[in-house]
């Protein structure tokens, strides 16, 4: 008895010491701008971060990337689209059950018309004849939802094997999105499964990777501090995502839907060029009238 | 008679210079002629396979100077940095980024594949700044990716400021990446290093 809580005593002593060398080193508290910077860092653990950061990009080199580069080179095109136009379709009541809980009314339309043409004249989700259609693909997930709500995303994690994250989004993803996935139930009901969601999640980020490969390669010479660079990536794309793809820099979603509507059967848009913000729009990110 | 016509010449001087300003402020404020210019003269540039990687960071160079604000930019990746940097660091640093700019992105567009940008939506956001929203049509793909220009107009023509590929800045991404270098190697200096370093490795490599 003696001896275990010793034991204990002694993980709990080592834990929290690991804890404390993760930490990145705190600024000088009188320099504005590296407290600024460490602050817009938002990155408390850097560290361990970056551990793992090494250790996935690691495993992405030996194991992801061939298999990625024999799955771009050994299967042709049209197949990589339609392995992930099936994925994809799959993947829809979690992109609904989100667009729901965000109340975007018209976004869950589109998702719910794609999966409806695409699983029937699309054969099962493998032909995506909803996107000619206009009902383009979008993805949603619960630590958008989460976001949507007002929840902070919290420090930079840099999961193990899953790579870039945060609180919010793990937690959204990792967790909440299980409940509307469809592997996940399968895995669960069906004897016989137990790795659906694993393959299937697999897969897709084997095609994910093999698309991105040689851009994230150019990034990757082309940086300074690629752990950074990414860093800054994932939070700029979490952001886009979040937004819609809408730029909310200067103005406000409703004015932003009117102006950037592009007319559904191609046709040259007109170039409306809209007033310029009066000082006050600016100071209190006012949307001008729409007109 | 003489008087007269040289009022005649100068006014018609006069004449043809306002008239050639405003055609070309007006060409330069279509931002499909712009950007179509830009990408025009990048493909036409640097989508040539036989020229060394020297020669083709020069000619990226020459775009950036004639096509975006660089100082401005360069002062902007460097964010507060900016306020704290002496004289002699600012400059030096504005030089070196615009090097490391081109040798990094002579690097890349060594592949096109008859894409074309189309101009959605153009707004004025301030007084000198407006955003040019774009998607990319590409003949290959069902993969329209939007580009967002942020430019800001210089006399009869426009700079850029920035440049969002779905959301991604690439001012917003080299200053997140800049501070982390002048957090951990050794402050602005150290980041002007790291620059110079990478920009001579990147040089000595075979393409």
């Amino acid at each position: 008895m003696y001896s275990a809580l010793r034991k204990m005593q002694a993980v709990i002593v080592i834990g929290v010491g690991l804890i404390l060398a993760g930490c990145a080193a705190k600024p000088n508290p009188n320099d504005q701008v590296a407290v600024a910077a460490y602050q817009e860092a938002n990155d408390p653990i850097e560290p361990v971060n970056r551990y793992f950061f090494e250790v996935n990009h690691f495993v992405e080199e030996i194991l992801i990337k061939p298999f990625a580069g024999w799955y771009r080179i050994g299967i042709p095109d049209p197949v990589q689209d339609s392995i992930r136009n099936f994925l994809r379709n799959l993947n829809t009541p979690v992109t609904l059950a989100n667009d729901l809980l965000q109340g975007s009314w018209d976004r869950a339309g589109t998702t719910a018309m794609r999966f409806l043409i695409n699983t029937t004249l699309g054969i099962g989700g493998i032909f995506d004849w909803a996107s000619d259609w206009g009902y383009k693909y979008h993805e949603e997930d619960f630590g958008q939802t989460l976001a949507v709500w007002g929840v902070d995303e919290g420090p930079y994690l840099v999961l193990p094997l899953l790579g870039p994250s945060n609180p919010r989004d793990a937690f959204g993803q990792q967790v909440v999105d299980n409940v509307f996935d469809a592997p996940f139930w399968l895995d669960i009901f069906i004897d016989k499964l137990g790795y659906l969601q694993i393959a299937t999640q697999g897969t897709l980020q084997i095609d994910t990777y093999s698309r991105n490969m040689q851009a994230l390669s150019e990034l990757q010479r082309g940086s300074v501090d690629y752990y950074a660079t990414l860093r800054s990536l994932y939070r700029q794309h979490r952001n886009d995502e979040i937004r819609n793809g809408v730029d909310t820099g200067f103005i406000s979603d409703k004015a932003s839907d009117i102006d950037l509507s592009i007319p559904q059967d191609g046709a040259e848009a007109p170039y409306q060029v809209t007033p310029p913000l009066t000082q006050s729009q600016l100071e209190t990110r006012q949307a001008p009238a729409a007109n | 008679m003489v008087a007269l016509k040289r009022r005649h010449f100068l006014g018609a001087t006069v004449m043809a210079f306002a008239i050639g300003r405003t055609l070309r402020a007006w060409a330069a404020a279509d931002p499909k002629a712009f950007l179509d210019g830009l990408v025009q003269r990048a493909i036409g540039e640097l989508t040539v396979g036989d020229i060394s990687l020297a020669e083709r960071a020069s000619r990226v160079k020459a775009i950036f100077l004639e096509y975006f604000d660089m100082p401005a930019v360069a002062k902007y990746v460097l964010g507060g940095y900016w306020r704290q940097a002496s004289e002699e660091q600012r400059k030096v640093f504005v030089d070196t980024f615009i090097e490391y700019m081109s040798v990094i992105y002579a690097k890349r567009f060594l592949e096109y594949s008859g894409q074309k940008l189309h101009v959605d939506n153009v707004r004025q956001n301030g007084p000198d700044m407006s955003t040019i929203y774009t998607t990319v049509e590409n003949p290959n793909s069902q993969d329209n990716p939007r580009i967002d220009w942020v430019v800001r107009p210089e006399g009869d023509r426009w700079r850029i400021l920035d440049v969002k590929i779905e959301g991604l800045s690439l001012t917003e991404t080299h200053r997140n990446e800049f501070s982390a270098v002048i957090a951990h190697s050794g402050g602005i200096d150290g980041l002007i290093k790291t620059l110079q370093a990478k920009i001579q490795t990147d040089l000595a490599q075979k393409q």
